[in-house]
């Protein structure tokens, strides 16, 4: 992955030094541009940030994860956490891999709904605050296709494993 | 959201309180702000940084002859977007997922969607595009999942090959139905 952004600012770069366009001039303005872009987004972010970290120290997680230890309810609980947070999903992926081996079912299962679906509530709503929109209803899609994906990974998993 | 952020912050406060960790709670308020800034920044100069590497490929016209590739597919997605640039941006959004460049998406993506607002007419509505967008980059279609993939070679697995041909066959699936759906919502229903 590296070396492939490299390579792309390489080949940019060289291109622009032998068209002779102002690759500098161009970088500047994106610069620019990009502050303005995050600091339209940046109460969004700052609000949510604050959200994640209260649910996280308000001990809920722990208390639900401690109450049922199984690996159905660390799957049940991977999946709901998933919508909301990117990082918290993250940590209870790393917790499977440390308690239950990291080729086991349960594993595997989180480390899918890791990677196939995105924290689609936090990305739909930083797409509105940008845009000004304030229809809220429609977060509910966003979760849908979560649900999608994880019915997929669970069918999937089943025919493979 | 005034209802939802309100409700959940309330149920965390009441939560620790009901618990006994009301004292842990507040002590982390004063360094929530401080994580909070952290992570703000952190997305800021990633933002920042690509939008300025983005402009000069932009410049360079790197981005036309990649844009290429998907250009017939986001013309497929996006029927009724007839600007050549938006398309461009658009199909430069699927090939960064494509290849697993997961955090230069989202620069381009709010690109994609200054242009969006630039041509709406009803600007504070929601418009099927803006959503189609959005479907996109939740279900992002990838080749290289490149994160999961070596963190799972970092802790010993045995069939890391089983499990990037499953993570390509669903987010295949998942971005067509996903797509499907959303193309033939009703979204006078919303408004």
């Amino acid at each position: 992955m590296n070396y492939l952004i490299s390579l792309y600012i390489l080949i940019s770069l060289f291109i622009c030094l032998v068209k002779k366009k102002d690759a500098y001039m161009a970088f500047s303005d994106g610069v620019s541009n990009g502050i303005n872009i995050s600091l339209k987004m940046f109460k969004v972010l700052f609000c949510f940030t604050i959200l994640i970290e209260c649910i996280n120290n308000c001990g809920i997680i722990e208390d639900v994860s401690n109450y049922f230890s199984n690996d159905f309810i660390d799957i049940v609980l991977g999946m709901i956490i998933r919508p909301f947070s990117s990082s918290s999903s993250m940590a209870l992926m790393l917790d499977g891999f440390k308690c239950a081996g990291v080729d086991s079912l349960e594993s595997i299962v989180l480390s899918l709904v890791y990677c196939c679906s995105d924290s689609s509530i936090y990305v739909l709503i930083l797409y509105f605050s940008y845009l000004d929109i304030k229809n809220i209803k429609s977060i509910k899609y966003g979760i849908l296709i979560n649900v999608i994906s994880y019915i997929l990974i669970l069918f999937f998993v089943f025919v493979f494993f | 959201m005034n209802i939802i952020w309100s409700s959940l912050m309330c149920f965390c406060v009441v939560y620790a309180m009901f618990t006994g960790r009301i004292d842990e709670l507040i002590n982390s308020f004063f360094s929530v702000g401080e994580n909070a800034l952290k992570t703000c920044v952190s997305v800021a100069c990633i933002i920042i940084l690509f939008n300025g590497v983005f402009n000069v490929a932009l410049e360079s016209g790197v981005i036309k002859k990649i844009s290429f590739l998907f250009k017939k597919i986001s013309k497929l997605i996006f029927k009724d977007v007839n600007d050549e640039d938006v398309l461009d941006l658009i199909s430069m959004n699927i090939t960064a997922s494509f290849l697993g460049l997961g955090i230069a998406t989202t620069p381009i993506a709010f690109k994609v969607l200054e242009k969006f607002n630039d041509n709406c007419v009803e600007k504070t509505k929601l418009n099927k595009n803006v959503f189609l967008l959005a479907c996109l980059n939740i279900t992002g279609f990838t080749i290289f999942p490149l994160t999961v993939l070596s963190i799972r070679a970092k802790w010993g697995s045995n069939i890391g090959f089983l499990v990037w041909i499953i993570i390509i066959i669903v987010t295949f699936f998942t971005s067509l139905i996903s797509l499907i759906i959303v193309r033939n919502m009703k979204y006078e229903l919303f408004n």
